[in-house]
């Protein structure tokens, strides 16, 4: 999946600026950088949200072959954790036997099933993202987007959700592309790494080419080198 | 259709937990006939079918009326402020589908909503009319698709979250306001045949007066197609040029 010469304007305000990068189809897609440089808007574009040039994007499913998990957990407030996954379920018109990953059933043991009964609206943040997380890895897609999966979750419950998530790439074979703010959490699974600053791509990568370029054994430092 | 069976029960599950809303469609109207009207109980006066169904008819009117742009349009676009029909975009896969669930959804309450009220109003005549019974009903269910198509006007406004219950109570004055002007100028009556809240009133009130063996004349039907397809044409308009991603805030 290639994006060439891509640039986004909102109004007067340039979000991206002829932005080239690549998102591989066998690993984890982890896009980095700070904020308001134009993750979410490249998630948007990439799932068909935004006008582009035809010519940018290429090797990416259609809209509806794409599942989205948006950076702001609102859902039906008034729905219970049951009710919320029986409407994926449906829509997707699962069988009973259903073919779950292993991470989803742990996922569903450890913690959907203590808060079941609850409604969305009266669950933590941490507690959403776990739930709607859950829920879209549910869909069967081509491609899985997840606008910051980890953000308000605690660390035993990140490492579920990137299980979860990684799960898509290594058992199920699908795509998935995630923005995130913290890449250490993702090292010990296969990830391409995207840093986007100032309108652009400033690297396009896996971690060990990350780490060659910048000559650095931590990630977060290669980062900081490429950042600046 | 699985989707939007799947999505219909979300929304009555959801709208059924708005009881607020559900007094504000249902209770209001019923206090209203019976603040007006309450006095026939005691002291019963003859009245006819089409006097009986041209009063109840304006009640349906703001009813639906009410219940499609609180529930359905000015919902659509709340959920598209919250980021959350973004969410349902990606699960769902289209507009149409959402819309369509949630409009079967309030019609389903709708049609609960009328036959209440109109238990209601046959106790307070003190009569019993099956004109008034079906005939709500079958407006009901026959006006609101083209009514709310009408409504989705609204949809290609670029409104914020804090607008939104503004422009909604600015529209629903506007209509019950231009029902109490009678002028014989040709662009006034056309702005009132364009009125939903005439639509449903003229319209339902036909259809009951059908059900009791009245049958309407050629130029009805021929203005009542008219302006059905010119509110469906607006409909598939307005939710083709209504977009998903929030406007105010990024989601």
């Amino acid at each position: 999946m290639q994006v060439k010469k891509l640039s986004i304007t909102y109004g007067k305000n340039q979000v991206l600026s002829n932005l080239d990068c690549k998102f591989e189809t066998d690993k984890l897609n982890v896009i980095l950088g700070p904020n308001g440089t134009g993750k979410t808007t490249l998630l948007d574009t990439i799932a068909g949200l935004n006008k582009h040039d035809e010519q940018a994007l290429s090797g990416f499913p259609t809209q509806k072959q794409l599942a989205y998990k948006a950076q702001q957990l609102h859902f039906f407030p008034s729905l219970t954790v049951k009710q919320t996954i029986q409407l994926y379920a449906e829509i997707e018109n699962h069988p009973k036997n259903f073919n779950k990953t292993s991470t989803m059933n742990t996922i569903y043991n450890q913690v959907i099933k203590g808060i079941i009964d609850k409604k969305i609206g009266k669950l933590s943040g941490g507690e959403k993202q776990v739930v709607l997380t859950y829920c879209n890895c549910l869909l069967d897609r081509e491609l899985y987007l997840f606008d910051e999966p980890l953000s308000g979750v605690d660390i035993n419950n990140a490492n579920l959700i990137i299980k979860m998530i990684a799960a898509l790439v290594t058992e199920k074979h699908k795509q998935v592309i995630l923005t995130s703010h913290d890449i250490e959490l993702f090292e010990s699974f296969p990830i391409n790494i995207v840093v986007l600053n100032h309108q652009k791509c400033m690297f396009s990568g896996t971690d060990h080419e990350l780490l060659n370029a910048t000559n650095k054994a931590q990630i977060n430092d290669a980062l900081r080198i490429i950042l600046k | 259709m699985n989707k939007v069976k799947a999505l219909y029960k979300v929304y009555i599950v959801s709208s059924l937990n708005n009881k607020v809303v559900f007094m504000y469609n249902l209770l209001l109207p019923i206090v209203y006939l019976l603040a007006t009207n309450l006095k026939y109980f005691f002291q019963p006066v003859q009245t006819t079918n089409q006097e009986l169904i041209n009063t109840a008819s304006y009640f349906w009117a703001y009813i639906i009326i009410v219940t499609l742009l609180n529930m359905v349009t000015f919902e659509m676009l709340s959920e598209r402020e919250s980021g959350y029909f973004k969410e349902l975009f990606f699960i769902v896969g289209s507009k149409w589908h959402i819309l369509l669930a949630d409009l079967l959804a309030q019609v389903t309450i709708l049609v609960l909503e009328i036959t209440l009220f109109n238990i209601v109003f046959l106790v307070i005549f003190r009569t019993i009319n099956f004109g008034i019974l079906l005939g709500g009903l079958l407006a009901t269910l026959l006006l609101t698709i083209p009514v709310t198509c009408s409504s989705c006007i609204f949809l290609i406004l670029k409104v914020k979250a804090q607008t939104a219950p503004i422009i909604e109570t600015i529209t629903l004055f506007g209509m019950f306001t231009l029902l109490g002007i009678k002028n014989e100028n040709t662009l006034i009556k056309i702005v009132n045949l364009l009125n939903p809240v005439e639509y449903l009133a003229q319209n339902s009130n036909n259809i009951s007066l059908l059900m009791l063996g009245n049958i309407p004349s050629g130029t009805y039907v021929i203005q009542f197609i008219t302006i059905t397809t010119f509110y469906i044409l607006i409909g598939v308009w307005g939710l083709s040029k209504f977009t998903i991603s929030p406007i105010e805030n990024r989601a």
